[in-house]
């Protein structure tokens, strides 16, 4: 037999059988499936998901949640946050109730601290004295998320 | 004149045609992940496609039944395969059965007589009789079932791993590979198969190696056999690691136009092996085991144990072909499979994104890759992949992700990648809480630790319950003004507690029922 004739016979009995009945198959890849719609915008349909430990609002574009508060040494007391800057937000400027050790966990972004600025970048890690005041920009499509342990005065 | 016969054609044909024979085209479920590519997707339309009839899913059988064998089976840690009628699994007792799908009733049961295939080192669910779900295959003009189990019959008489194949009609042997996990009593070698699946591709058999809770951990490799007669293919070869010793293979080896497979962790102290092939999606040449392209986003100074355990799918998606899995840390990756020319890995994806997405992470980073447990391998329909994983908050939280099935879109950009997010009813939110998700035609099949098999919809296949945030942590009220994006949150279509222990193993759906076989030692059948 012919190697080409050998060749195509070979190929015949895969597309006869999709032919026959396997369109599903010619269904995968090719065409994709397609994205759902997005939600509408003001859309308030929500389902009944609630986090078991939401973010809530610290100021504008910048959320919070505490994730542990302990009374620590010499009348201190130390708390630990995340803090959370959503894709494409410029964030009001905010105070945090004591000074801050901050930890970058995701994403990249500038921090603006009396008129000082500064990138931050997955692992970059800031100070906060008591009582400053900063805002972060975040110009990504990615969230910037931020570990905060903070100390003050009980 | 054109040149027909390219190196990458005369690999895709064989590929095709197994697909074509055992899977694509069959409403069976003849593999683990249902084929070759390890999607875990039934192609076929049938009742289990219709959201109305899915809902009247209700138990038809229970295995054992009224007679069950001897001796009772144990925890089941493989998954049920399907082919002409029958289901065929393997139990923690060291046993393998078939049982007619119609009525659950025992077909034959392998060994017959004799002692049960078990090991004599047991120190998790991976090691306890038989966990590796079988596949079937053609062997000389017969369908054949083919398994990894532990055999004290052969080595040092410990319980060493080989592949037995089996007359699917008879449960008769057909062969019985040489020792391919070697167990002694050396303190050292304790290799085995565990919970990887055999892969019939090429004319062959391929099986991964790990080990028996590492302590010491163990070479992983893959190991080819002739499916002719079981033989050892000597002329493919791969080991993770050089001395001294890492990179078990705990998951399946998929297969397309290359093989596709994860390896464990290789840090047990000390120097780095040379090489190192550890905690990284390769691609490798399916004649010579030879390394095509190697993604390992961990390096051996961050590896605290993120085994690379999840069995890779392969995604023949609109915008190309892909390996995609779920590390052990909560992170996943998809791969492009490229063309088969050795060179570096291209990402497609990475879930969560960031700047990890092509440099792999470094210590500076401060991210988690430890021993947290994101195991199960994802289903793919069209470019959708649906997994558990550790979603946008693993790098906060890196158990978070246990309580969410998320869907993503493997094709869309990082904007656009989460599709949905499920909390699974029904289940913990700890680790081990779902099994692996199968799908038909948008319908999501999952297993729970707490014993239900749930049902879900695909959004465009029946409406979702409504909005929920694409950050799991953020409230929906609060979501778009964040700078976040709200995803549907599908519907349940059915619910149903089996009440026999929790479900680590994948639902296989056979286009009319759908079988699960469960820790309390049953197998069931629902259909609507």
């Amino acid at each position: 037999m012919p190697q080409r004739f050998r060749f195509s016979s070979f190929l015949l009995i895969p597309l006869l059988s999709l032919l026959a009945g396997c369109n599903t198959w010619t269904q995968r890849g090719a065409k994709g499936l397609g994205l759902l719609p997005k939600a509408a915008p003001g859309e308030q349909h929500f389902s009944n998901y609630q986090p078991k430990n939401p973010y809530v609002e610290l100021g504008q574009g910048i959320l919070y949640r505490k994730l542990f508060e302990s009374a620590g040494p010499a009348g201190l007391n130390i708390e630990v946050r995340d803090l959370l800057v959503g894709p494409r937000q410029q964030t009001s400027e905010v105070t945090l109730p004591g000074a801050a050790v901050c930890e970058m966990r995701s994403g990249s972004g500038t921090l603006t601290t009396d008129h000082h600025m500064q990138d931050l970048g997955y692992g970059t890690t800031f100070m906060l004295p008591e009582g400053s005041t900063f805002a972060i920009s975040n110009k990504s499509d990615n969230p910037i998320s931020i570990r905060v342990h903070l100390i003050r005065a009980e | 004149m054109i040149r027909i016969w390219h190196p990458s054609i005369v690999l895709l044909i064989p590929a095709f045609l197994c697909l074509m024979l055992f899977s694509a085209c069959s409403a069976d479920w003849p593999a683990f992940r249902h084929n070759p590519l390890r999607t875990g997707a039934q192609l076929n339309n049938g009742p289990l496609t219709d959201p109305s009839k899915v809902a009247n899913l209700a138990v038809g059988w229970t295995f054992p039944g009224t007679t069950p064998p001897s001796p009772a089976p144990g925890p089941f840690r493989a998954a049920p395969i399907v082919y002409k009628g029958v289901v065929y699994i393997g139990n923690s007792n060291g046993y393998f059965y078939a049982l007619n799908a119609n009525d659950g009733t025992l077909k034959w049961q392998y060994p017959s007589g004799g002692p049960a295939l078990t090991s004599t080192f047991t120190c998790n669910p991976s090691s306890e009789g038989i966990a590796s779900s079988a596949v079937i295959a053609e062997i000389g003009g017969k369908d054949a079932v083919v398994f990894g189990a532990p055999d004290q019959s052969i080595g040092t008489h410990l319980g060493s791993g080989r592949l037995f194949a089996l007359d699917a009609s008879t449960g008769a042997e057909i062969w019985k590979s040489p020792e391919i996990a070697a167990l002694r009593s050396d303190g050292v070698t304790h290799q085995q198969i565990g919970y990887s699946s055999p892969l019939v591709f090429n004319n062959h058999v391929y099986i991964g190696v790990a080990d028996h809770c590492d302590n010491p951990i163990q070479q992983g490799k893959v190991v080819a056999v002739h499916l002719a007669d079981g033989s050892i293919d000597v002329g493919f070869s791969f080991a993770s690691t050089g001395p001294p010793r890492g990179g078990g293979i705990w998951g399946s080896v998929a297969g397309w136009d290359g093989l596709y497979v994860t390896t464990g962790n290789s840090n047990i102290g000390g120097a780095e092996p040379t090489p190192d092939n550890a905690l990284s999606l390769l691609r490798l040449d399916p004649d010579s085991g030879a390394i095509t392209w190697n993604w390992r986003p961990v390096p051996y100074s961050m590896d605290n144990d993120p085994d690379w355990t999840a069995t890779p799918s392969v995604v023949l998606g609109s915008c190309g072909t892909m390996a995609v899995t779920t590390e052990k840390d909560g992170w996943t990756w998809a791969v492009s499979a490229g063309n088969g020319t050795p060179g570096p890995a291209s990402v497609n994806l990475a879930f969560p994104p960031g700047p990890c997405s092509s440099g792999g992470f470094n210590p500076m980073d401060v991210t988690y890759h430890n021993d947290t447990r994101y195991l199960r391998p994802g289903a793919v329909w069209n470019d959708v992949y649906i997994v558990q994983t550790g979603g946008y908050t693993v790098t906060t939280d890196v158990y978070e992700g246990f309580h969410h099935l998320y869907a993503l879109n493997a094709c869309a950009s990082d904007a656009d990648r989460v599709r949905w997010i499920k909390d699974v009813p029904d289940s913990s939110g700890a680790e081990y809480d779902l099994g692996p998700p199968t799908v038909t035609h948008g319908i999501i099949f999952v297993g729970t630790d707490q014993g239900h098999l749930v049902v879900l919809a695909d959004p465009s296949v029946a409406p979702a319950t409504g909005w929920r945030c694409n950050n799991p942590s953020v409230p929906s009220a609060t979501c778009v003004a964040s700078g976040f994006s709200l995803v549907p949150d599908p519907v349940v279509l059915a619910d149903i507690n089996l009440n026999a222990g929790a479900i680590t193993t994948e639902p296989a759906i056979v286009g009319d029922p759908v079988f699960v076989s469960t820790e309390g030692g049953k197998v069931f059948m629902l259909k609507p």
